[in-house]
């Protein structure tokens, strides 16, 4: 039943991409595709799950509707073994036991920060100071750039194949 | 030959026929299934290949990179058995696609099923990631074309028909070979019934020649002896009519040639009949020849000069001389009948060397009207007569043959048609002394059985009559017994004899050699002589004295002295 659910939702968004006049209004349902699919493209360091059953967290910073879109679509959805949870987050102080952190807006230096060498993917939109990922409108498309430097300071891995698809790569230090 | 028709006949070839089908059938199996199991790898290749594409392309798809997938495609193109690549979004609408040059391309919404068409194979496989399907991977790769299957098999293809060939041409040896065999069966109880044919034919000729022979025989010496008998007769007639001591000495004279003829023409007979022994001694030829000039010039017409001439110091040989004289009389009578209207009959006898050694050689020469070739070839055919029936027994070169072989010796013949004869014996030299001439003690036997007990033991009352007529003349006292039974009746009433004369061939169950031996078991000591006109059995001769009939009185008398003076062996 959910699969199903997920697969409307997916058939909703690829409507969304084959009517550009529809774009602008579905960009926020596409970010939140791509956050829950980064997920499956990055390795946490193994401290960063004490148990087997920790499910996978993804914390959000002033998106609210993102977060509440991401919520419904990706309910009882599951990474490898692990579920799928979101949760927002008020201030950078609160990121601890995080995976993913999705900060936009003015906390998002402070976050970055705090999140800093925690184990936890970054990913930022918009101008200002950038995350692990980094959201970018080309062509009306979401695109995105990866620092992968960044990535392996908290030690997480990226798959290549996610590198591939990102627009610029800050590649990790051999 | 038709090989068909050859491998239908022999089982060889049946054998290489059903051998060739199953390996034919075999290798079909062999290609049908490795084309399947090649078909199915084919596929699980592209299948693989194509989950690889759909691992490739699932990032590319979750983030709706459609450039990405389109690249990821592209690399395709590195494997050239790939004709068309289509990525499929979720909802079936095609994102990306790779299309190789002058292919269809895939097509533009994603595809039920993966159908293959002819000639590739088309795989499907979604894409997916954490069990979502992100959308589907189409693969269209190349089947082989027909003649990369050829090429695939061809290996393959040409060890089958060597195979084939091998067992296809062995069959047709192996038929080849069995319908060689049954021709050569065929033709081998062919010849053997041919073989079979030939020999009753011959066996026919020749019993058709023996009885020709035979009869020619029986009429030359019916001839003869009618004309001997008829010489006896007159003379016989002759001499109760007349009472002139010198025309009877002549009748009687001419009574005991036609005799003696007689006694030679049943010697030569009995010599045909190979029942007579050759009795070789060294001979002086110069003196056999001389000694038949009187004997030739009586048995030829008066217009035949005989003209015999012996070379001086001629070699003695070694031959039976009775047979010798009587090869001689045979060409010698040859040569008259060559020339019925006379001519000259030439005997010579010369000294001849050769690398084979020295050798006598003796010529008969005539001019009368020779021979043709193929006479000439088979004079020598015993019963061949160019005589007619009556005039010639058809033995008498064959007698000349015999006995100068026999001697060693070898005759020739050298003929002209109408231009004479001659026959040429060659006898080899005889190293030994000539033996002395018969009849020294001719008379000294006269009186060796004067006053002597003989025991004349004969069957046949004619001749019986003349052998008691003979001891009786000889001054002794015969007694006759008419066979073998008699005989030992007689000795068993203690008469004794002086010599004991006895026929060989007698009726009765014992026969005159047998009664000698018996004679000698029960009592030994009596000297016994034997007579036969069928010298059969020649070894009888080794151990007891036998008179060969005909004989003359002589001959016997000159016997029974010899018998009589020499002291018995106790030994035998």
């Amino acid at each position: 039943l959910t699969a199903r659910r997920v697969f409307l939702a997916i058939c909703i968004l690829a409507a969304a991409f084959a009517a550009p006049a529809r774009a602008q209004t579905s960009q926020e349902e596409v970010k939140a595709t791509f956050l829950y699919r980064f997920a499956s493209f990055v390795t946490w360091p193994a401290t960063a799950f004490p148990d087997m059953a920790m499910p996978v967290q993804m914390c959000v910073i002033g998106a609210d509707p993102l977060a509440r879109t991401l919520t419904r679509t990706t309910a009882s959805q599951r990474i490898g073994a692990r579920a799928f949870s979101v949760r927002r987050v008020a201030d950078a102080d609160n990121v601890r036991g995080c995976h993913l952190l999705y900060v936009v807006g003015d906390r998002t230096g402070a976050a970055l920060r705090a999140a800093r060498r925690q184990g936890i993917l970054t990913i930022t939109d918009g101008g200002g100071e950038r995350g692990i990922i980094h959201f970018a409108i080309v062509d009306a498309r979401v695109r995105f750039y990866i620092d992968d430097a960044l990535a392996a300071e908290s030690g997480l891995n990226v798959d290549p194949r996610l590198l591939n698809l990102a627009i610029s790569v800050r590649r990790r230090p051999v | 030959m038709n090989w068909q028709k050859v491998l239908r006949r022999g089982f060889g070839g049946a054998a290489a026929v059903v051998a060739t089908a199953l390996l034919l059938v075999l290798g079909l199996v062999i290609v049908v299934f490795s084309e399947a199991a090649y078909n199915a790898q084919q596929e699980r290749e592209a299948g693989v290949q194509a989950q690889i594409v759909s691992a490739s392309v699932a990032p590319a798809l979750a983030f709706f990179d459609n450039e990405s997938a389109e690249l990821y495609l592209d690399a395709l193109s590195a494997n050239p058995t790939v004709s068309a690549a289509a990525v499929y979004d979720v909802s079936g609408t095609r994102i990306a696609e790779y299309t190789r040059a002058g292919e269809a391309p895939p097509p533009a919404q994603a595809p039920s099923s993966a159908a293959n068409d002819a000639g590739s194979i088309i795989s499907v496989t979604p894409v997916t990631m954490n069990r979502e399907t992100l959308g589907q991977v189409y693969l269209r790769t190349d089947a082989l074309t027909a003649l990369q299957r050829f090429a695939r098999y061809a290996g393959f293809a040409i060890l089958l028909v060597l195979a084939s060939l091998v067992f296809v041409v062995f069959g047709i040896a192996q038929a080849a070979l069995k319908q060689a065999n049954i021709e050569l069966e065929a033709r081998a109880a062919q010849l053997q019934q041919e073989i079979h044919q030939r020999e009753r034919a011959e066996e026919e000729l020749l019993q058709s020649r023996k009885m020709e022979a035979i009869g020619q025989l029986v009429g030359g010496v019916a001839h003869d002896f009618n004309n001997l008998l008829t010489v006896v007769l007159s003379g016989l007639r002759l001499m109760e009519r007349n009472t002139d001591p010198a025309r009877r000495a002549t009748t009687t004279e001419a009574m005991r040639q036609a005799v003696e003829r007689g006694a030679g023409l049943t010697r030569q007979l009995l010599a045909f009949a190979r029942r007579q022994t050759l009795k070789p001694e060294t001979i002086d030829l110069g003196a056999r020849l001389n000694g038949m000039r009187e004997l030739l010039e009586r048995s030829l017409r008066a217009d035949i000069l005989v003209d015999i001439k012996v070379a001086a110091g001629l070699w003695p040989v070694k031959s039976d001389p009775t047979q010798l004289e009587l090869a001689i009389l045979n060409l010698a009578v040859n040569a008259r009948d060559a020339m019925p209207k006379g001519g000259v009959l030439t005997i010579t006898a010369d000294n001849a060397e050769s690398e084979r050694g020295d050798f006598v050689c003796i010529q008969v020469r005539d001019t009368g009207f020779g021979m043709t070739e193929e006479v000439r070839r088979r004079v020598f055919e015993p019963y061949f007569t160019t005589k007619q029936t009556g005039q010639g027994t058809g033995l008498g070169l064959a007698q000349v043959y015999g006995i100068v072989t026999q001697s060693g010796g070898d005759v020739r013949i050298e003929s002209m048609v109408n231009a004479g004869t001659t026959i040429i014996l060659e006898l080899p030299r005889s190293h030994e002394a000539v033996a002395p001439a018969p009849a020294v003690i001719e008379h000294a036997a006269s009186d060796a059985l004067a006053g002597k007990q003989v025991l004349v033991v004969e069957d046949d009352d004619a001749v019986a009559d003349i052998v008691v007529a003979l001891v009786r003349d000889a001054r002794s006292e015969p007694t006759r017994a008419a066979n073998a039974a008699a005989a030992l009746d007689i000795l068993s009433s203690g008469r004794r004899f002086d010599l004991i004369f006895s026929d060989i061939v007698m009726p009765g169950e014992m026969n005159g050699f047998e009664l000698a031996q018996e004679i000698d078991r029960r009592f030994p000591g009596t000297p016994i002589i034997l007579t036969t006109g069928f010298a059969g059995s020649a070894d009888v001769g080794n151990r007891y004295p036998v008179l060969r009939k005909p004989y003359q009185p002589e001959e016997f008398e000159r016997l029974v002295s010899t018998v009589l003076a020499t002291p018995l062996t106790k030994s035998a």
